[in-house]
């Protein structure tokens, strides 16, 4: 075969390909559900926990990509210094997902504390316990705890059974989720004297009022 | 006459023309000929198809290793295979045996790869088609021998692919129980007391000791994996000794890492303060040095065992003479 053969060859399948992931895109398109509530409906007092909306600076939410999201301060009442923070985002594309704690929080200066990570399972009454992972990070004397985890909507029992395998990569590299996405972080310095109880019981609480506001079809994660 | 003799000075004190690298030659001649030009050309388009199709990949590629310090050497990979295409490249033309069938099965492999992690989350299969397609157009273009000798510098390639986290993590956390063991084990035989559980140390005097990810001897892995298969390669010696170069990547790898939490537990149980910060990072790159060491001797006693390999003009793998 000529070289101007073998280019054209070449250049044929290269540009096949090229349509063909078009057309594998678009044949395979996933609905992206959106929330079925806004999370502003996500009640201020939860439990013995009450709320107050925070200000979020205009780069974090630019840049954290989300269609809506939440923050909040929750006190718990009868103990004013013992509050935890939730910052919950919400992204029609998913691409909120690519910024998790792992990613985010060590480009922020603060480093990874291994012996404070962990994975929990919250039961709840009212549904199948969430896996949560606790992951701690430090700066200087300052330390903090976090509570992660997330979901992906509309994906379907492929990738839910793909994401499972270890050779599946995770959300927070963001080039893997095809539906939308919800990312729920409860930040708590460990100066305020929270104790994984009093995260236990406000993470339950918080499960049971968000569930309203999912869409229906979604698998949830937990690993950051 | 005066300027004759000045341009005769000129021409004999002329520095003499700097010769191109090999590979940089090879494609000059290439472009010296009518079809050689086709193929470079043709080439080129190629490849910026393959980029095009691959974007996402590229993308990854560049997040992955300016963000997480596993694969930081990522960057300097595609230039140490260039160095190994050049180091092939010198051994001169290569005889053009068509290979079409070679390329057109490798691209659509590197399609379907492609495909396939649009329809589900594989983003490893993506990544490897990627190299797959490189391989593709290089058999496509420049034939089945080119394949064969550039296919190391190709094959290098793939230590710039991060592995799935999932991956990761399942291979790193039981390394990292069996460092904590070792060294709890060295600890306690050298006169240090410590109680192990799990990755977490106790020293005497209640001092709390964490043996991290990064400590598990993964980072050291990936990054010795892709140090001994380079030296392998530019080793002149038989098959078995390469082989035996690039799997001692495991043992060094995780000897060093053992050393490392040794020597953190003393300088821990003397001062907890001198295994933070900048110092912990200088025991890091001195425990680097004493992998390095431990390669150094692995080759001087495997160099007593065998003799160097004599290159030949037409060896496939370049043999140069470093030791």
């Amino acid at each position: 075969m000529t070289t101007t053969r073998r280019a054209v060859l070449g250049l044929l399948i290269l540009s096949l390909g090229l349509v063909a992931e078009a057309a594998v895109e678009r044949a395979t398109r996933t609905e992206r559900p959106p929330l079925k509530q806004s999370l502003q409906t996500i009640p201020m007092t939860l439990g013995n926990w009450v709320g107050k909306d925070e200000p979020v600076d205009e780069k974090i939410a630019v840049e954290s990509q989300a269609t809506e999201y939440l923050n909040r301060v929750y006190t718990l009442k009868g103990r004013p210094g013992v509050q935890v923070w939730l910052w919950m985002n919400y992204s029609d594309r998913g691409l909120n997902l690519r910024h998790s704690p792992e990613v985010c929080l060590p480009s922020g200066g603060w480093e990874k504390v291994e012996a404070l990570t962990k994975v929990v399972e919250i039961e709840r009454s009212g549904g199948p316990p969430q896996m949560v992972s606790l992951l701690g990070y430090g700066k200087s004397e300052l330390v903090q705890k976090i509570g992660f985890w997330y979901y992906i909507f509309g994906e379907g029992r492929v990738e839910r059974f793909v994401r499972g395998l270890p050779i599946s990569s995770r959300s927070s590299h963001g080039r893997t989720t095809r539906g939308s996405g919800l990312t729920v972080e409860v930040f708590y310095p460990s100066e305020t004297g929270l104790g994984d109880a009093e995260l236990r019981d406000f993470i339950a609480e918080l499960l049971d009022v968000i569930d309203p506001v999912l869409p229906e079809d979604r698998a949830s994660y937990h690993i950051p | 006459m005066a300027t004759s003799t000045i341009s005769a000075r000129d021409d004999a004190s002329a520095p003499a023309p700097r010769e191109l690298p090999p590979l940089l030659a090879q494609i000059r001649d290439g472009w010296r000929e009518s079809d050689g030009r086709t193929a470079l050309l043709g080439a080129a388009a190629c490849l910026a198809l393959l980029a095009l199709l691959f974007r996402s990949t590229l993308v990854h590629f560049v997040q992955v290793w300016s963000t997480d310090q596993n694969y930081s050497h990522g960057f300097l990979v595609p230039f140490i295979s260039l160095y190994f295409a050049n180091m092939a490249a010198q051994y001169g033309p290569i005889r053009q045996v068509p290979a079409v069938g070679l390329g057109v099965v490798l691209l659509m492999m590197a399609l379907l790869g492609r495909l396939a992690t649009i329809v589900v989350p594989v983003g490893i299969a993506s990544d490897l088609s990627f190299i797959a397609g490189l391989a593709g157009i290089v058999a496509l273009f420049a034939g089945r021998d080119a394949l064969s000798r550039y296919g190391f510098a190709l094959a290098f390639l793939v230590f710039m692919v991060p592995l799935p986290i999932h991956l990761y993590t399942t291979i790193a956390n039981p390394l990292q129980l069996m460092v904590s063991k070792a060294a709890s084990v060295i600890l306690n035989g050298t006169g240090l007391p410590v109680l192990c559980e799990g990755n977490h140390l106790t020293l005497p005097g209640g001092v709390r000791m964490f043996v991290a990810e990064a400590c598990s001897g993964m980072r050291q892995l990936t990054g010795f994996l892709a140090l001994t298969t380079a030296v392998a390669f530019l080793t002149p010696r038989p098959r078995w000794y390469r082989l035996v170069l690039i799997g001692s990547a495991i043992p060094v790898a995780l000897t060093a890492n053992v050393a490392r939490v040794v020597l953190t537990g003393w300088i821990m149980a003397y001062d907890p303060k001198l295994a933070m910060g900048t110092f912990h990072t200088i025991e890091g790159l001195l425990l680097m040095g004493f992998g390095l060491a431990l390669l150094r001797i692995e080759c001087a006693i495997l160099n007593m065992i065998v003799e160097e390999d004599r290159p030949t003009s037409t060896s496939p793998n370049p043999a140069p003479a470093a030791g």
